[in-house]
């Protein structure tokens, strides 16, 4: 692929029930908008796993260890009905945790497509008479896609065969945005059955303290990237929000992240019990209500349209 | 605007080779060919015109100041450059993806070659980041000059390209390996054994993926299969047993293949002990009555067993789920 200019972003998409309700598709629309006329100086790369998930869920039987999942998630959220329903639009995020081989796939899949960016933007800055490093590279993941997206960059900035580390591949990312990422959630929930997750030192999310992926080069951190930015909402439990209140043990804050909570406001949602028909409402995918989905990704690209613009366009 | 779909995209079909088809399943423009357009330059860019231009760029005062503590790791990487003879080598052919020609096979000598190679590359890839990097680059450009800047980039990047195509395939070729285990092609699993490998993929090492290495090939069996089939006083009759054993996926482009190819070229083998009811018939308990030991062996779906007893008896059967995690 020839990249139009100097400038690429990868979407990364998120998945279950939470991600199905009306952004099942990458938000292609709503990115363009966001971008104006400048959209077409962007090269726009997808990321597609979610035929992984289906080789597994076709091949084995992770209904039971999902539903175990949910419980734990349940009870963090106060174990009342209410949070049953919440667990169950939040909790599809979770399950990558109980395969090893299905993050593994996800992340073989997320490097070689990282590496066939770079090599197109080379191939597009020679054509130019440019330097490819002078590209621009930036990451837009929603929701599962931040986990991924999380555990692929780590990979990338401290393993040498796949040459995309941060200092001594010069792999630098323009910037990365994570929009609803369930990182920190999935690290709370995950914590509390560590003996049944496969392969839980191969987690970045599990095995050591959360941050923005990095190499150290002569004692040094050298990032993935400047601008590594989280954006949730008030009321995206996927977030790490519940009725406008942050939980902790739920939201991503890693330190040197640049931070953006949404003020949502959702219609006729004012306790736990509207928060959970209107979270089984989105995520069933009824007309009426989806419009309060708090975790709508082409709702949060609307929302960030300044930001986004002014981190990727300049 | 132009859009591309994901490497995954394609994997299905295409495996290995498929990375420039993913536009094509998003019904967007089709890749030019980058690797192509790579692998050419790589042909044209010697390694004596690598070394000439690395020397050049630490001769400079203002670039070898710059480099600091770096000094000494850009000077061992240039002197590991230049030691490749002939010179005329070009990358491609020393990186191995294109015929050396015989004049370069009889002077560098075949054996030592492949370790030169990645050496070579390796120190390439050090002098890349030393120079490259955002302290040291802008300084080359100013003290050498935009041509010479541009092209070092063309010489640096090009070196890195190829071994990012290899990054490229290796990713690749896991998630195809991953497709091999786990897609359409796999034997489906019963809640035991999905069960028995994720103990086997916890506490043996043998049957961990690897975040380099990919998927294990090994797989544990245990299943109970009312599907194998015998003869019995010149009647063909159903016989259920209970097999527990070991399948190795077969990795590589070679198999893997569907329909009756399949047959010759499957996604796996696998083998095991039989325990068999003296019962014959479909979904006898195999633990019912007397029972019978043997051994089976499968050669994709295709399966024969052999059990003890009676007059010993030869079974045949063929590897499907009837009811989705169960058996």
């Amino acid at each position: 692929m020839q990249w139009p200019a100097d400038r690429a972003v990868l979407l990364v998409h998120g998945i279950g029930r939470a991600s199905l309700a009306g952004d099942a598709a990458f938000p292609l629309e709503a990115f363009r908008t966001a971008l104006g006329q400048e959209a077409d100086r962007v090269a726009i790369y997808t990321l597609n796993y979610d035929f992984i998930n289906d080789w597994l869920v076709t091949k084995t039987a992770l209904g039971a260890e999902i539903r175990r999942l949910k419980r734990v998630l349940s009870v963090r959220e106060g174990g009342d009905d209410q949070a049953d329903v919440i667990a169950d639009y939040a909790g599809d995020v979770l399950w990558p945790v109980l395969s090893a081989d299905l993050r593994l796939a996800v992340r073989s899949a997320y490097l070689a497509q990282l590496i066939q960016i770079q090599l197109d933007g080379a191939e597009s800055a020679f054509s130019r008479g440019q330097d490819p490093l002078d590209n621009k590279l930036s990451i837009v993941a929603h929701s599962l896609g931040c986990f991924h997206t999380y555990e692929a960059l780590w990979e990338a900035a401290t393993e040498p065969t796949h040459r995309l580390r941060t200092a001594s591949d010069l792999f630098r990312l323009a910037s990365v945005w994570l929009m609803a990422s369930p990182v920190q959630l999935i690290r709370s929930v995950a914590e509390d059955i560590k003996a049944v997750i496969p392969s839980g030192e191969m987690l970045a999310t599990l095995s050591m303290p959360l941050g923005i992926p990095r190499e150290m080069r002569h004692s040094k951190p050298v990032t993935c990237t400047d601008a590594f930015i989280s954006v949730t909402g008030t009321q995206d439990p996927v977030g790490g929000h519940l009725l406008g209140g942050l939980q902790k043990w739920a939201y991503m804050h890693l330190t040197g992240q640049r931070s953006i909570v949404v003020p949502q406001h959702l219609t006729n949602v004012t306790d736990r019990e509207s928060l959970a028909l209107a979270l089984q409402a989105a995520a069933s995918g009824e007309t009426a209500l989806q419009l309060n989905d708090p975790h709508s990704w082409s709702r949060y690209i609307t929302s960030q349209t300044a930001t986004l613009r002014e981190v990727l366009l300049t | 605007m132009s859009i591309r779909t994901g490497v995954p995209g394609c994997v299905a079909t295409v495996l290995v080779a498929g990375i420039t088809c993913a536009a094509s399943v998003g019904g967007a423009q089709a890749a030019p060919g980058n690797d192509s357009i790579l692998l050419a330059r790589a042909g044209s860019i010697t390694v004596g015109e690598y070394c000439r231009m690395a020397r050049d760029v630490l001769a400079a005062p203002a670039v070898h100041e710059a480099l600091g503590d770096d000094q000494r790791a850009a000077a061992l990487s240039t002197g590991i450059i230049c030691a490749i003879q002939p010179s005329s080598l070009s990358l491609r052919a020393l990186r191995g993806t294109e015929p050396v020609s015989l004049r370069a096979l009889t002077r560098l000598g075949t054996r030592a070659y492949g370790g030169t190679s990645a050496t070579t590359f390796e120190a390439m890839d050090a002098f890349r980041m030393l120079v490259r990097g955002p302290v040291v680059r802008p300084i080359v450009r100013s003290a050498l000059g935009d041509s010479v800047a541009q092209r070092l980039a063309v010489i640096t990047e090009t070196a890195f390209g190829l071994l990012s195509l290899d990054a490229r395939d290796a990713a690749l070729q896991r998630l195809a390996n991953y497709e091999r285990k786990l897609g359409p092609t796999s034997a489906r699993l019963n809640g035991v054994e999905v069960l028995a490998n994720w103990g086997a993929q916890k506490w043996i090492p043998g049957f961990r993926p690897t975040p380099r290495g990919g998927p294990s090939p090994w797989e544990a069996v245990a299943a109970y299969v009312p599907t194998y089939a015998t003869v019995d006083s010149s009647r063909a009759v159903a016989v259920s047993a209970s097999e527990f054993g070991l399948r190795r996926y077969l990795f590589g482009k070679a198999f893997g293949a569907e329909g009756w190819r399949g047959l010759i070229r499957p996604a796996y083998w696998s083998a095991g002990m039989l325990v068999v009811s003296d019962r014959n018939g479909a979904l006898v308990w195999p633990w019912d009555g007397r029972t019978r030991h043997g051994i089976f062996a499968s050669w994709g779906a295709t399966k024969v067993g052999y059990v003890s007893g009676r007059n010993g008896e030869w079974l045949i059967s063929h590897q499907l789920q009837t009811i989705p995690l169960v058996f």
